[in-house]
């Protein structure tokens, strides 16, 4: 663990890279409601709130946001590896790549033609044709994962780093904070779709036969989806032994959860839940938020490079692909849904 | 090389200024010819996330759970966005009292970004220019009651999407159909509790506010608008409504209304025009009857926009606030810089809609199941930036096409177009580059360009400043290191 | 012996543990009240199928580490458990 020399006032930076910009709200919230943060850190860059568009030699903390996307982005996080003594990558895009990373299904190419309708855009940055975490490009001494991540995990982290103190982590899954209660699974079967308000409220989502990733995430938000009627989407990122172990994969684990409240044996009929689940989910929908993950994507089963390859391969996507660059072009009306043309 | 740069001297040059204090990353460029004299003005968006392809074979019913990735700013409005998109893909029709919660998600997340706005990047503008480091650090310094009141505001609307939509960013509480949960009859008085102690942390932040950006008066008057055409939903009434209503196309000088279409369906493509620049990755806006000459049709989409459009707020002391405005600066609203005031108008009137919501207990239902899994959805509402759309076509419950226009790609045009109305003829060689930026940052800021959404991505590059030689084409020839002036 | 705690504050009570456990006689039971509890830690095998199958982590195995060094070395031993 990286550790700071004691002083009375450390520099904060925050640098955003291709990211939605809500880890940099949920940062400001973590600075503007804690004084003592305030006092502790000096904001020396961030674009969000200081203006000031020269990154500093050198920094004690630097929160990294976002994914890498452009060439831009790789230079800048080079940079700020370089210059940060404590670099931190804040939320699920630094950590595991993010919902931006699910652009990867489709080659760079054709996704530019399809939004822009050209392949590029000439005077502008230059796109790299995959995009990156964080944590894969460079080491980073601390992750705060989930998106948004919560604003005290925030504010502990800094504190912790401020006192010197090591940071508590996250060791179980969502699970362990939803309240609803777990049944065995009677028939094993799975229902494509969110539940509507009419599914039981006091029942676990397996239990009933939604896809829930809950048991798979490292825990730390307090299950708000869950207690609101929505499955849970993976947005904290697989929990940490999933991501150490080479034998653990997000869509394993998950079955062989699945498999033993079935009533079913976790090893041996472990092949049969995984066809089961894969056949009626999109292989994607597992990877929501880890789907440019190096550490996923390096797993020896492999399930999220054939998803990658298999969206990819999907001739009915590509011709979708095209019909949107028709539009994108203007040559054409967006499809109508049941085929044809407008 | 003496030879080399007597020869660039000759030469156009290309400025690119990095802007701070927006949500995101984007460059203004300035072009100017061999003597300084700007001759055109670009914004540049520079990034993309390729929301629009990711999600194409998976399921619809999904997508306001992946929208609100977006914007991080903004997350709420995309979300209601994109219910209302997928209800009509769905063939489902929300009940009234689930609209009632997907309206209040929308609300909260307007009052948090219309106090946001003026106290982390509109204020700070007004500070005098000798401040050093100009943020919302430097005005609490200055003002510490009225950033301590903002933040409170800003806190309070987190809470209404928190107890709404289920989460404070990226809430999930919308689904095809309805919404997926009441909130907690206990979270609700308690947010209606602290609404109520509040209020006058409320009325101090708009009066403070607001004097300070009448006294800049003359600042706000320097920014010549430049836009042609504003854009609004406008509810069923003819009052001020986020949420549903009749979307509206108006002129630019008059305010009269030039074209009007429905908030739902293809309908917007009739009225509306995109297209691809070379130099940025936001998707420009302009009329489709301007088509063939896209910067003539310029449209400007914001809290200005809805101020102009709407007849009442349903909230006297924001319609008071309104008259004041226009006793200080005349029938139709029109310069960019003062949309920062109807942002703080907005807030006033969006507390006191939220408090009174908050009175009504919820009903049932909220929820009806969606009819079919093959069909086509558009949804136009209002983000706190402005005028938000979201197209999807599903098929057996997969979506096949999505198309999502944000406030920010509409802007864009607009805001290069005042930025034009401010700059052209202008001899930027003469003046300092601080005084530059601090002009081109004013305007660029007062249309808080969300550059998340404009682009669906952000990105960040380490020089401020970036001097291009440029040839008669405006082909990049050589790069210029930027002095390192103090203070950037 | 191992040592095998159940965290009560984490367990969703699935009685995954208890259905799974590899052991003979099974180290688990349903307890009273309703959460699974460590009934014959004796028997337990340390395959740790119990850790893969649990929901949220709530099984801790203590002393793991010690106990999984055999070897009648005991120099050797207390290298290895240097490194681990």
């Amino acid at each position: 663990m990286p550790r700071l020399e004691p002083k009375d006032r450390y520099t904060l930076a925050l640098v955003p890279l291709s990211g939605c910009g809500g880890c940099e709200v949920q940062a400001l919230r973590a600075l503007a409601l804690a004084p003592d943060l305030q006092k502790r850190y000096e904001v020396v860059y961030w674009p969000l709130v200081v203006e000031e568009t020269r990154l500093p030699d050198e920094v004690d903390v630097a929160l990294v946001e976002g994914l890498v996307r452009t060439r831009e982005n790789l230079e800048a996080l080079r940079e700020i590896r370089r210059r940060a003594r404590v670099l931190i990558a804040l939320g699920s895009c630094a950590a595991w790549g993010g919902i931006g990373g699910n652009a990867d299904s489709f080659n760079h190419r054709l996704s530019m033609r399809a939004i822009y309708g050209v392949e590029r855009i000439e005077e502008s940055a230059e796109i790299l044709p995959r995009t990156f975490a964080v944590t894969d490009l460079v080491p980073v001494d601390y992750v705060i994962s989930r998106c948004p991540p919560p604003v005290e995990h925030i504010m502990l982290t800094l504190r912790a780093i401020a006192e010197g103190k090591p940071v508590k982590t996250a060791d179980s899954t969502v699970c362990s904070q939803c309240p609803r209660k777990m049944k065995p699974i009677e028939k094993l079967e799975f229902k494509p779709g969110l539940p509507g308000p009419d599914a039981d409220p006091e029942t676990c989502f397996l239990s009933q036969g939604y896809l829930c990733l809950g048991s798979v995430t490292t825990m730390g938000c307090g299950a708000p989806c869950t207690r609101h009627g929505i499955p849970c989407f993976g947005c904290g990122g697989p929990h940490h032994e999933i991501a150490e172990r080479r034998d653990m994969d997000i869509i394993t684990a998950l079955a062989r959860k699945i498999a033993t409240l079935a009533g079913l044996d976790p090893v041996k009929d472990l092949d049969r839940v995984v066809k089961k689940l894969l056949e009626v989910y999109n292989p994607r929908r597992f990877y929501v938020f880890t789907f440019a993950s190096q550490v996923l994507r390096g797993k020896p089963h492999g399930f999220a490079v054939k998803a990658l390859v298999e969206s990819r391969r999907d001739p009915v996507l590509r011709k979708r692909l095209e019909e949107r660059a028709r539009f994108a072009r203007g040559e054409a009306p967006p499809p109508s849904p049941g085929g044809g043309e407008a | 090389m003496a030879h080399g740069e007597e020869k660039t001297e000759t030469r156009r040059r290309i400025k690119k200024l990095l802007m701070t204090l927006i949500e995101g990353h984007a460059f203004v460029v300035l072009k100017t010819s061999p003597g300084g004299t700007v001759e055109d003005v670009l914004y540049e968006g520079v990034d993309t996330r390729m929301f629009e392809t990711m999600w194409l074979g998976m399921s619809v019913d999904e997508l306001p759970r992946v929208t609100p990735m977006i914007c991080g700013v903004c997350s709420a409005t995309h979300h209601v966005a994109s219910v209302k998109a997928a209800d009509q893909a769905r063939g489902a029709e929300a009940p009234p009292e689930a609209w009632r919660i997907r309206r209040m998600i929308n609300m909260g997340i307007h009052l948090n970004n219309q106090v946001l706005h003026p106290l982390v990047f509109g204020l700070p503008d007004f500070l005098p220019p000798s401040v050093e480091k100009r943020s919302m650090f430097a005005l609490a310094q200055r003002e510490p009651e009225l950033v301590k009141a903002g933040v409170a505001l800003m806190e309070l609307g987190h809470r209404v999407v928190e107890v709404y939509g289920g989460r404070d960013i990226h809430p999930i509480n919308g689904i095809p159909g309805g919404v997926a949960r009441k909130p907690p009859r206990e979270e609700v008085e308690k947010l209606r509790e602290r609404f109520e102690k509040h209020r006058g942390d409320m009325e101090l932040f708009a009066k403070k506010a607001l004097d300070i950006m009448f006294s800049g008066k003359e600042k706000i008057d320097s920014y010549p608008p430049g836009y042609t055409y504003m854009m609004s939903l406008v509810g069923d009434d003819g009052g001020y409504d986020i949420v549903n209503g009749r979307v509206r196309i108006m002129d630019g000088r008059t305010a009269a209304v030039e074209a009007e279409f429905s908030d739902r369906g293809r309908d917007y493509l009739n009225y509306l025009h995109e297209y691809t620049v070379p130099y940025s990755y936001i998707r420009m806006v302009t009329t489709k009857w301007r088509a063939k000459n896209p910067r003539e049709g310029t449209i400007h989409v914001s809290a200005l926009a809805r101020a102009n459009a709407v007849k009442t707020y349903h909230v006297e002391w924001a319609d008071e606030l309104r008259d004041r405005a226009a006793e200080e600066f005349g029938r139709p609203f029109r310069h960019p810089l003062l949309s920062t005031v109807f942002r703080v108008v907005e807030s006033a009137a969006l507390y006191e809609l939220i408090a009174r919501e908050l009175e009504r207990p919820i009903g049932d239902p909220i929820y009806s199941p969606p009819s079919r899994d093959t069909g086509e959805g558009a949804a136009v509402i209002e983000a706190p930036r402005g005028t938000l759309i979201h197209h999807y076509v599903a098929e057996e419950g997969k979506a096949t096409f999505i198309n999502i226009i944000t406030p920010t790609a509409i802007n864009a045009a607009a805001i290069e177009a005042d930025l034009r109305a401010y700059f052209m003829g202008l001899n930027v060689a003469e003046m300092s580059d601080d005084e530059v930026y601090a002009h081109a940052a004013a305007v660029v800021r007062s249309y808080d360009p969300c550059m998340a959404c404009a682009t669906h991505a952000a990105t960040r590059d380490r020089v401020a400043l970036r001097i291009v030689v440029a040839d008669e084409n405006w082909k990049p020839l050589r790069v210029l290191k930027p002095p390192r002036p103090r203070g950037w | 012996m191992v040592k095998i705690r159940i965290i009560q504050d984490r367990c969703k009570q699935c009685m995954n543990c208890v259905r799974v456990c590899t052991a003979f006689d099974g180290v688990y039971e349903e307890g009273p009240d309703g959460y699974p509890v460590v009934a014959r830690p004796e028997e337990c095998v340390q395959c740790l199928i119990c850790h893969a199958v649990c929901p949220s982590n709530a099984i801790v195995h203590e002393d793991y580490h010690e106990t999984v060094i055999i070897n009648p070395d005991e120099k050797l031993a207390e290298r290895y458990r240097n490194y681990i």
